[in-house]
């Protein structure tokens, strides 16, 4: 009977997994997201043959210049080309968002399921770590970061993966109080499997859909912080080409070249958008009843 | 409901430890040694240097020196800029006062929108209308902060002259900053509200009230609203932090001379006094927001004073 149960459980896996990608592609709020996140990391990786110009390459001369056949969108303060600008600006972009998540992911999730799975002391004291972190929101983790190690790509990723690790931590906990509580893994118990092997085999792919979920989101809230930091000055330093960092070098310009302003943001809010728009979709069809933690 | 207001008071103490910590840890983490950080550039010879270490226990273990640090930080002796002299608990007060009146114009324009907004999406449900509200609040939760402000300046204070697009004065000061910083939140209420309004709409009391005869007005005040308050007044307590990083972001933008922008301005001209005086004030109010937000909570929905 509990052998019959595992097994139809994995059964029903495997022939979803065989399944999902296709019907996922066809529903245009993911596909769209998809093939634009795609098209952002061709856009990352290519940038060196798709820019016109070099992103620090400036021409005094030619500061300021309103949009030309020469200069797509325009040059900003020390005449470097804004599209160019833009296009080198997805490789910071992705730099934040592959940091953030390949470090905040596997370390929240381990700390996640050895609560979570063991509980006990380990879990009171493990939950209370997190629930104390959770006490200072991300801007004055962030800006405790930036004062005491100084701006930079690195303490921005560093600032972002602390506010992160908790809420995967939160998040796996969670999923694997309910998982552990099944049939399947009591079966599984019982026909002698160890600890490491029922969560890397069964608990693992069980809570991998709603991880992905808070994955995306997390995403999109890691652009948020970078650009935001960038934005006030503490984040990402000249002449890397991030599109909040230029905004802030925008600031001085604004009223009489709003431009420099409106391009790299509205280049953030559509990556956000789409990265959310994504989660979204995915969430409903992966598991509706989940909260998330978002910007 | 005395047992849940006294357990949630000794979690915010240990939470007002935490923060003790917290910028006490900070204090000793900036670089150079504390008092070089007190005085800037202008630095005490070594005479004032030896007689400062033995007065604020430099000299003595870690342990002492953080309960001299909380001493000092509850007599309100929190140092002074290193750049204009004033004291930090005075810049620190006229901040807060600032960014509490942007937060709450905003809070307060949130929530009368969000209201606003659900209550139209759920009378025209399923229509075009109701499709608009929710498509639109889904796109503010991908809205930068900052991008938005200087959209809302481009529009009324470049283009047309109509409001001032930055500083602190009357009244018209606060409409772009609060409109910026309402949206937030703006989005997430507005969702949370109509499907809190849906789902009460649904229940059994509410049919039935309706079947004996109540107005749809006295409805919507008796059991509508007073439900939806609570998924509000939720939605604004969790997202406080997301809230505060929107505050010092929009201080920013509009030279607000609140809380936020003197921290990064600390920051930026290595301020250190003032920018340990922000922190602490800042994490202060996210404490003391939570605990509000609780206690309101727990007024608004009697399952959480007895559960809790």
């Amino acid at each position: 009977m509990l052998r019959r149960n595992a097994g139809v459980k994995e059964a029903v896996q495997r022939s979803l997994g065989g399944r999902i990608p296709a019907t996922l592609l066809k529903s245009p709020s993911i596909a769209i997201p998809l093939a634009y996140l795609a098209l952002l990391v061709a856009v990352a990786a290519l940038a060196d043959y798709i820019a016109p110009y070099h992103y620090a390459r400036g021409d005094l001369a030619a500061s300021l210049m309103p949009p030309s056949p020469q200069y797509p969108l325009g040059t900003d303060h020390l005449g470097r080309d804004v599209l160019s600008r833009l296009i080198y600006g997805t490789r910071p972009l992705i730099q934040v968002i592959s940091t953030v998540l390949a470090i905040s992911i596997p370390l929240g999730v381990l700390i996640g399921v050895t609560a979570g799975y063991y509980g006990g002391l380990l879990d009171l004291v493990v939950s209370r770590v997190v629930d104390a972190l959770m006490v200072f929101p991300t801007i004055l983790i962030a800006l405790f970061i930036v004062a005491v190690l100084g701006p930079g790509l690195e303490n921005v990723v560093l600032a972002i993966v602390i506010a992160e690790i908790p809420t995967f931590a939160r998040l796996t906990r969670a999923l694997v109080l309910v998982e552990k509580e099944l049939t399947y893994i009591e079966a599984a118990k019982a026909l002698g499997a160890s600890s490491p092997e029922i969560i890397l085999r069964h608990i693992l792919p069980s809570i991998a859909g709603p991880l992905l979920v808070q994955a995306t989101f997390s995403a999109s809230t890691a652009i948020m912080w970078e650009a935001a930091l960038s934005f006030l000055g503490l984040g990402i330093q000249p002449p890397t080409p991030s599109w909040g960092l230029m905004m802030y070098e925008a600031r001085r310009y604004f009223r009489t070249h709003p431009y420099l302003m409106i391009w790299p943001g509205l280049a953030i809010f559509v990556t956000v958008f789409m990265l959310n728009t994504l989660g979204e979709k995915l969430r409903d069809l992966l598991d509706p009843r989940m909260k998330y933690v978002r910007v | 409901m005395l047992r849940y207001i006294i357990k949630r008071f000794f979690t915010s103490l240990l939470t007002f430890f935490a923060i003790l910590l917290f910028t006490f840890i900070l204090a000793r983490l900036l670089p150079g040694d504390p008092i070089t950080v007190m005085y800037g550039e202008m630095q005490p010879t070594p005479e004032v240097r030896a007689a400062l270490e033995r007065e604020l226990g430099l000299d003595k273990p870690i342990v002492v020196q953080f309960f001299i640090y909380v001493s000092r930080m509850l007599r309100g002796d929190w140092g002074f800029s290193v750049h204009t002299r004033v004291p930090v608990a005075a810049l620190a007060g006229d901040a807060f006062l600032s960014t509490l009146v942007l937060t709450a114009f905003s809070i307060t324009l949130a929530a009368a929108l969000g209201l606003l907004l659900s209550y139209l999406s759920v009378a025209r449900y399923n229509t075009l209308v109701d499709k608009l509200i929710r498509g639109v609040s889904v796109g503010t939760f991908s809205l930068p902060v900052f991008w938005w402000g200087y959209i809302l300046i481009l529009v009324f204070a470049v283009q047309h002259r109509w409001l001032p697009a930055g500083g602190k004065g009357g009244i018209e000061h606060l409409i772009l900053p609060s409109l910026t910083l309402a949206m937030v939140n703006l989005g997430m209420i507005t969702r949370v509200s109509r499907a809190a309004m849906i789902e009460v709409l649904m229940q059994d009391h509410v049919v039935l009230a309706k079947a004996k005869g109540l107005s749809n007005g006295d409805v919507m005040v008796r059991h509508v609203i007073r439900n939806t308050l609570v998924a509000i007044v939720t939605v604004i307590g969790l997202r406080f932090g997301v809230l505060l990083g929107g505050a010092v972001i929009t201080e920013t933008v509009f030279a607000y001379p609140g809380m936020g922008k003197m921290i990064v301005d600390a920051i930026l001209s290595r301020d250190y006094p003032v920018l340990i005086g922000g922190m602490f004030v800042a994490s202060l109010a996210v404490m003391i927001v939570n605990l509000i937000v609780d206690m309101v909570y727990a007024l608004l929905d009697p399952r959480v004073r007895v559960g809790g």
